[in-house]
């Protein structure tokens, strides 16, 4: 069920129409379900109700997925489904209507990419540039002058990474790095990283360093550490990034990695920007000889974006006990307020079930004291701590807020992020060689 | 071995004779010849002093200086009567003979060793040898049960606790920051060199190198870990320490000779240390896949403080005392107060002209009525022009309710300079 709502969700986001930024996503989608016009929506809407209690499983199935992916516009029949006398109707409504609002909120942080479709001959580099920003709703930046060579290049659908290299591979010299949230633009060739391309994501390997340690005293070691970098394209904003390297081959074919321990912290660091760079860290088994190239490097980068938060809201007044949600729980503790502000701890503790349940599920923008007129007062800057066993995690905030003198700290009201989706790309490289060519 | 000999005749200044040095064989060697033959060493060495070769000069001198104090009344009578440019190189070398002399009579005398065991307890022979050194020795941890049979006679520290190891080969000597641990590890014969008075050893080397994709040339770096050692109380003042050579197993020079490298300076070493970690890097490497290090040189160079400059602060009145100066600096306090309970200054040097030493933790001492000495802490300031320095001082231990008297300010102004090269070959990486 979750690998269904996942592929529904990769549909849909596109559709989230609703941002007025992306007017031009909704358009190429319009053929897929029949979406443009008033009254024929109505009454599609109303026959895909109807088949949510067909006698057939498959028609039913494909009725809930349709509506799924209507997103915003079904809400009232749906709403209407659910209040139906019918207990069957009611749950499944209840269902999509809340497929619907996970998929809202992943839509926020994660769209469909571009398809880019390329078609210049000798045209200078910095209009084929200015032409993808705009396919890709991207922000460049680039000297012009700088870019006026002639290049020619043919694209047709491509996802923006691919387009993206294909240009820099097509120009005389061009490279990019990322910035902020745009891409920034060299006239220099581009190093051929060894790279995965998948959808909206782009990983590479953009360095390796090789050390030796050789100790007299005895207890040689040999490390490399990986530089795994990815990308993602504009308007994509995961709130954690994890990149693992599982499989390193020597020459011989021999797997150099140690089994190690999971690598912990990478994934609370919220990525900002377009990139996240990871240092992987590589320990080679003692006495394991010098490789002097890989056959091949295998790993995995994944990306994990929002689908659901919850609301919590903690009374100040009493000594409220923990708040428990699913398989995570919320508490503050020594509250204190000061003449200007009120500070207090909050600990959120999850369990990290499957290896995939840590991240920062505690987002600091979040977290705001409650005054007893109402108003919500934030604090400025977040101190955190993280700390891990075996199956759980928590996260200590340390908060201090600014206060309105006179007025009394009646709550705490935050936000957990209960749920997430991930998008992980694989990458496998072959043949790198680790010494000099000559 | 020459710089092994200049150090180990710096402290034979001191001791005249030492006719059982020679059964020590080659290490002792040096000094088995120096009475016997030092007669008719000094006048050849003294017309090598002419040599049209540069090599021939330089060796002369440096076998000159070696021999120390027995060969100054020769050096000094040829002065009168020497052109310029050998009169200055005798005028050199009788600088540092002198030097070293003026050294041996500061530091405290070099242990000397004598150990006579025959399948001994380990642990009874670590007991004699702690008793013959002011340098503390931890033998704790040695197994009791180790035996030893090992003959030393008047061999300086740092020798006899490798013969020792070496000739047990269940224990490994292990220099800490003020003491001597000895392990119970099996003996490895780590790359280095032992004097009289220094011990070096290369504790590890670092090779890398770093893949940048579509460049054909990796940039390997090379990191080399050292640590020197001396008897306690014969600290050094400052240690600086450079690549001299590096040579990879093909006999590409990594490092070439009279390459102009970047040397590590250490300073600020406590009175008590004993020990002193240096690690020096080269740009070129020879590649993590090295098995081999065909040379490795390094220079290192060691200053001992010979004359000091002082300049005393009255501080009996609590306020900020005026300013004070010697010839070679002036000092004044611009604030002395209590902050968060420790005493602290701000204080502003300004040299008269370039200064062998600078102000560091040991150089400023606060005194109270009854003579009692407060160390400082020192921080440097950002300089607020160009002769002048200004440093923060702290003086943790000052207690609150006490009458200080002065502030004293020491700095180095004349220091001896004694080198020491250690040169490794064939170093093993398999």
């Amino acid at each position: 069920m979750k690998t269904a709502l996942l592929l529904l969700t990769a549909t849909l986001s596109g559709l989230l129409a609703t941002e007025p930024t992306k007017p031009t996503e909704a358009a190429p989608l319009c053929g897929l379900g029949g979406l443009c016009g008033q009254s024929g929506d109505e009454r599609h809407l109303r026959e895909l109700i109807d088949r949510l209690v067909d006698d057939d499983i498959s028609v039913r199935e494909k009725a809930a997925s349709d509506l799924a992916e209507f997103g915003k516009a079904a809400i009232p029949s749906l709403e209407r489904a659910r209040a139906s006398s019918d207990i069957e109707l009611r749950s499944r409504a209840a269902s999509i209507l809340r497929a619907i609002a996970e998929n809202e909120i992943v839509g926020r942080h994660w769209h469909r990419g571009a398809r880019i479709t390329l078609d210049f001959d000798r045209a200078p580099v910095a209009k084929v540039l200015e032409e993808l920003e705009k396919q890709a709703h991207d922000k460049f930046k680039l000297d012009a002058a700088e870019l006026q060579e002639p290049m020619t290049l043919q694209v047709k659908d491509a996802t923006f990474w691919e387009a993206l290299e294909a240009v820099c591979r097509a120009a005389p010299a061009l490279t990019w790095e990322a910035e902020g949230d745009g891409l920034t633009f060299k006239a220099q060739r581009r190093p051929p990283y060894p790279a995965k391309r998948q959808g909206e994501f782009q990983v590479w390997l953009d360095g390796i360093t090789y050390s030796r340690d050789y100790d007299f005293t005895g207890n040689p070691r040999t490390t490399f550490t990986m530089s795994v970098s990815s990308a993602w394209e504009a308007g994509i904003a995961p709130v954690a990034v994890e990149q693992k390297v599982t499989e390193v081959l020597d020459e011989d074919g021999v797997n150099l990695i140690l089994p190690d321990r999971f690598s912990y912290g990478a994934r609370l660091d919220m990525p900002k920007g377009r990139t996240r760079k990871d240092g992987v860290y590589l320990p080679i088994a003692q006495g394991a000889k010098a490789p002097r190239r890989f056959s091949r490097v295998r790993g995995m980068s994944t990306f994990f974006f929002p689908r659901a938060y919850e609301e919590v809201t903690i009374d100040l007044r009493t000594a409220a006990g923990p708040v428990t949600l699913e398989h995570l729980t919320v508490a503050v503790r020594n509250f204190r307020p000061l003449k200007d502000s009120c500070s207090c701890e909050v600990i959120l503790t999850a369990g990290m079930g499957a290896n995939d349940g840590m991240i920062d599920r505690l987002p600091f923008s979040d977290i705001a004291i409650v005054d007893d007129l109402g108003n919500l007062s934030k604090a400025k800057t977040s101190s955190r701590s993280h700390s891990y066993s075996g199956t759980s995690y928590t996260i200590h905030e340390n908060l201090n807020v600014p206060f309105p003198e006179g007025r009394t700290a009646v709550a705490l009201k935050l936000r957990v992020l209960k749920d997430v989706m991930e998008k992980r790309v694989a990458f496998e490289f072959a043949d790198i060689a680790l010494e000099s060519s000559q | 071995m020459k710089p092994l000999a200049a150090v180990l005749m710096l402290l034979l200044a001191t001791e005249p004779t030492k006719p059982s040095e020679t059964s020590l064989g080659g290490l002792g060697g040096l000094c088995g010849q120096s009475y016997a033959q030092e007669d008719r060493r000094v006048p050849e060495l003294l017309a090598k002093l002419d040599d049209d070769s540069i090599e021939v000069r330089a060796a002369a001198a440096v076998a000159l200086i070696d021999l120390g104090k027995p060969a100054l009344p020769s050096l000094k009578r040829l002065v009168p009567s020497a052109g310029v440019e050998l009169k200055d190189r005798l005028n050199e070398i009788i600088r540092k003979i002198q030097d070293r002399d003026r050294l041996s009579s500061l530091l405290p005398p070099p242990s000397r060793i004598s150990i006579d065991a025959k399948d001994r307890p380990l642990r009874e022979v670590f007991e004699k040898l702690s008793k013959q050194t002011s340098t503390p020795i931890d033998y704790s941890q040695v197994p009791e049960d180790a035996k030893v049979t090992v003959t030393l006679d008047r061999v300086p520290l740092w020798k006899a606790l490798d013969r020792i190891c070496r000739a047990s080969g269940r224990v490994m000597p292990e220099v800490e920051n003020d003491h001597v641990v000895i392990t119970p590890e099996t003996y490895v014969e780590l790359p280095g060199k032992i004097t009289d008075l220094f011990c070096v050893t290369l504790q590890r080397l670092e090779l890398s190198t770093e893949v940048v994709f579509g460049s054909p040339d990796r940039y390997d770096r090379f990191n080399a870990t050292f640590h020197v050692s001396w008897e306690k109380g014969a600290r050094p003042y400052h240690v600086t320490a450079h690549i001299a050579e590096l040579v990879d197993e093909s006999g590409s020079e990594l490092v070439a000779a009279g390459e102009d490298a970047e040397s590590v300076l250490m300073s600020s070493i406590a009175p008590d240390m004993i020990r002193q970690d240096f690690t020096l890097d080269s740009p070129h490497g020879p590649g993590p896949q090295a098995l081999k290090i065909s040379k490795l040189k390094v220079e290192i160079e060691f200053e001992f403080p010979l004359k000091y400059a002082e300049v005393k602060l009255d501080v009996s009145t609590g306020k900020v005392p005026a300013a004070s100066s010697c010839a070679e600096f002036d000092v004044r306090l611009s604030r002395l107060e209590r902050t968060e309970g420790a005493l602290t200054a701000s204080l502003v040097m300004v040299p008269h002209g370039p200064l062998e030493g600078e102000i560091t933790g040991e150089s400023v001492v606060l005194r109270d009525k009854s003579g009692k000495e407060y160390p400082a802490i020192v921080t440097e300031g950002t300089p607020g022009n160009e002769s002048e320095t200004p440093y923060q001082l702290t003086f943790p231990s000052a207690p609150e309710h006490q009458e200080f008297t002065e502030i004293q300010i020491r700095i180095p102004t004349e220091v001896h300079r004694e080198r020491l090269d250690v040169e490794l070959k064939d170093l093993n990486l398999k």
